[in-house]
């Protein structure tokens, strides 16, 4: 059997740490939010600290909400030993074996070359990178594989059939779960419905925009975007805004079209009415992304009713975000974001001056594309394509 | 997990950014007359409020009767779990189907997902997660499941998270910006569903992981590069579905599936089985 403890340990780039020590290697892939956490649990642990400390110190930090992701492999007598919660897997001879995406699985792993763990949200970039070979300490990266890359590298690896799949039994941690029959649970069932079923209008066609030629008052724009928010039964606000020479309604401070690129410089600059298009969209450091096509009411509990105006747009964070932490607003071609009284403060990000700029509560600051902004210990980019 | 509800499972068949499926034990309770069923279990920690609003999405779901939909047994709530159970497919999906596929199967397939989409569509439902895992293989069928409750859950989003960057290359550029689901939202991802099964390639060949926010800007910058091992009838269609302008796919789903089924005839008959 491959001693695990003595092998090369082939990182993977990719944001994170990767921390190595006799018995037992620590992957902690960060998203930038969690750094912090994972430095000081890194620190905490000192130069080379025993395997059982390291395991006790990951689990209450994944506990108390700390860390979201993390995983170790163990080494034990009868193989190592594979803890893994979060959006972390583990692959034996590059073959998937389980992953802490559905809760923390903690099981004995083996493999013939090589044994992976690494970060589920790997794809090209991030395949183990040969030079870089830890043996002991902390390294950046997002994954490790321990053993050999190269010697029998080359004879396939052939997954078992889908139907051969068959989890292990796995030992879920803090608890097992509940006995299914004991706890109580509320269904409906959906293949002989009885009652009344609403019915909705089909899906519309999309269909060109008038050619310029066609347009005969210009104010065509109405037809060409739905008239109702997706989801919601709420009317979509009007905005005014100029058309451009084929009709597809901008900006009004747009150089080019959104719709066709085409250039604005030459179109009369009348205003219109039309319904307002998506101003954007916000893109959390975790990769979730929103759609500027409403406001939003952000927080940890923002209780409000899901077509309501501001949506809930919930951020499930360890109590860095008040219940209710800020609003984005959309006023006409703008978006605005408000401070709520948070308790941790909301801060828009200064590039010249480099630092945080804490909003003043209920004071209405308007967001630029490509403003950072951090909300408790979350961030969040404001991306837009209608207004450079 | 070991099950939910009266739910038994018996092993876990996949997961994905919203939740788990499992295959599980139909319980005698839903008088079915089925060994097994598929359970998907949400990862969106659910309310009373929630279970309501999954409950109405997906009865309107249910409603809607096409033989390439994927048939929905029950939603449910148990603790603050949501979880629905579903028809079980033995043969598995487009990503790994449990029989070898030829090129003709394999375009049916994506035709039949096509019709599905159109049936939801006409009843005023767009899918938003079509994609080759989402195409489940029922005999000489396929069918169209798994349809995306991001929206009922979370108005708004439109990604879930960086796990979701796998499956990118399935959700049309105006869905990534923010607007909502649409015909041709759906177009778009069975053009790069269609463009995975037949190639084996994803449609951006490399896009940075470093950063969430690196990679839907490059994924907007940049048109799909499409594999040249596609026939150029096949090109076409792809290639139509993967406009970057939703105005120049395939107005409906249904015309799309005319034309795969098309070029799934014609194989048929130039290459049979």
């Amino acid at each position: 059997m491959t001693d695990y403890d003595l092998t090369p340990g082939t990182i993977h780039r990719g944001l994170g740490f990767i921390a190595r020590w006799p018995g037992i290697v620590l992957v902690i892939p960060s998203d930038p939010v969690h750094d912090r956490a994972a430095e000081e649990l890194l620190a905490a642990l000192g130069p080379e600290p025993a395997p059982t400390e390291v395991a006790q110190v990951v689990h209450e930090a994944l506990h108390n909400g700390q860390l979201r992701t993390a995983g170790y492999l163990a080494m034990a007598a009868g193989g190592p030993l594979a803890m893994v919660s979060g959006a972390i897997e583990i692959l034996s001879d590059g073959v998937q074996q389980f992953s802490g995406t559905a809760g923390l699985v903690k099981q004995q792993v083996n493999a013939t070359d090589r044994l992976t763990m690494r970060a589920t949200n790997l794809t090209k970039a991030t395949e183990p990178v040969p030079p870089y070979d830890l043996r002991r300490g902390i390294a950046p990266g997002a994954g490790i594989t321990l053993g050999s890359l190269q010697t029998r590298r080359d004879r396939p690896v052939t997954p078992p059939r889908p139907d051969q799949v068959r989890n292990e039994p796995s030992v879920r941690e803090p608890q097992p779960a509940p006995d299914p029959v004991a706890v109580p649970f509320r269904s409906l069932t959906l293949f002989d419905q009885t009652g009344p079923v609403t019915h909705r209008p089909a899906l519309p066609v999309a269909r060109p925009a008038l050619a310029a030629d066609d347009v005969p008052n210009r104010s065509g724009a109405r037809d060409l975007a739905p008239a109702e928010a997706p989801g919601s039964g709420n009317q979509v606000a009007m905005v005014h805004g100029i058309l451009c020479s084929r009709a597809h309604f901008n900006n009004p401070g747009a150089q080019f079209c959104i719709a066709c690129g085409i250039a604005m410089v030459h179109v009369t600059h009348n205003l219109v009415p039309g319904p307002r298009p998506t101003l954007g969209m916000i893109v959390f450091d975790d990769g979730s992304t929103f759609g500027l096509d409403r406001s939003y009411l952000i927080g940890r509990e923002p209780h409000t009713a899901p077509n309501a105006d501001p949506a809930p747009l919930t951020i499930q964070d360890n109590e860095t975000l008040s219940r209710r932490h800020a609003e984005i607003r959309l006023v006409d071609w703008s978006v605005h974001l408000i401070d709520l009284e948070s308790t941790n403060g909301s801060f828009i990000w200064d590039p010249d001056s480099e630092r945080w700029n804490q909003l003043p509560p209920h004071q209405p600051v308007v967001l630029d594309p490509g403003a950072t902004v951090a909300l408790g210990r979350r961030t969040f980019v404001f991306e837009s394509v209608t207004q450079q | 997990m070991q099950g939910i509800a009266d739910y038994e499972f018996v092993h876990l068949l996949g997961e994905g950014g919203h939740g788990s499926f499992w295959l599980a034990r139909c319980p005698a309770r839903l008088s079915l007359g089925l060994d097994y069923v598929a359970v998907k279990t949400l990862a969106h920690h659910g309310s009373d409020a929630d279970f309501e609003r999954l409950s109405m999405e997906l009865q309107h779901y249910s409603s809607v009767t096409s033989p390439r939909l994927v048939q929905l047994y029950e939603v449910g709530l148990q603790g603050d779990i949501l979880y629905y159970a579903a028809e079980y497919f033995p043969d598995g999906s487009l990503t790994q189907p449990a029989r070898p596929f030829n090129r003709a199967s394999v375009l049916a397939a994506v035709a039949d997902a096509a019709l599905g989409a159109h049936a939801l569509h006409e009843a005023g439902i767009s899918h938003r997660a079509i994609k080759p895992s989402n195409v489940l293989i029922d005999g000489p069928m396929a069918k169209l499941g798994d349809l995306s409750l991001a929206q009922v859950l979370s108005p708004g989003q439109t990604l879930t998270g960086l796990e979701n960057l796998g499956s990118i290359e399935f959700l049309a550029p105006e869905l990534i910006q923010g607007e909502s689901g649409s015909r041709a939202t759906d177009i778009w991802a069975l053009g790069a569903t269609m463009h995975r099964v037949l190639t084996g390639r994803p449609i951006y060949p490399s896009v940075p992981d470093d950063s969430p926010l690196e990679a839907l800007r490059f994924l907007l910058s940049q048109p799909p590069t499409l594999n040249d091992s596609l026939r150029p009838d096949e090109h076409q269609v792809v290639a139509a579905a993967l406009a970057t302008n939703p105005l120049d796919r395939p107005p409906t789903a249904l015309d799309f599936a005319k034309m795969v089924s098309d070029l799934a005839h014609y194989y048929a008959q130039a290459e049979p089985l």
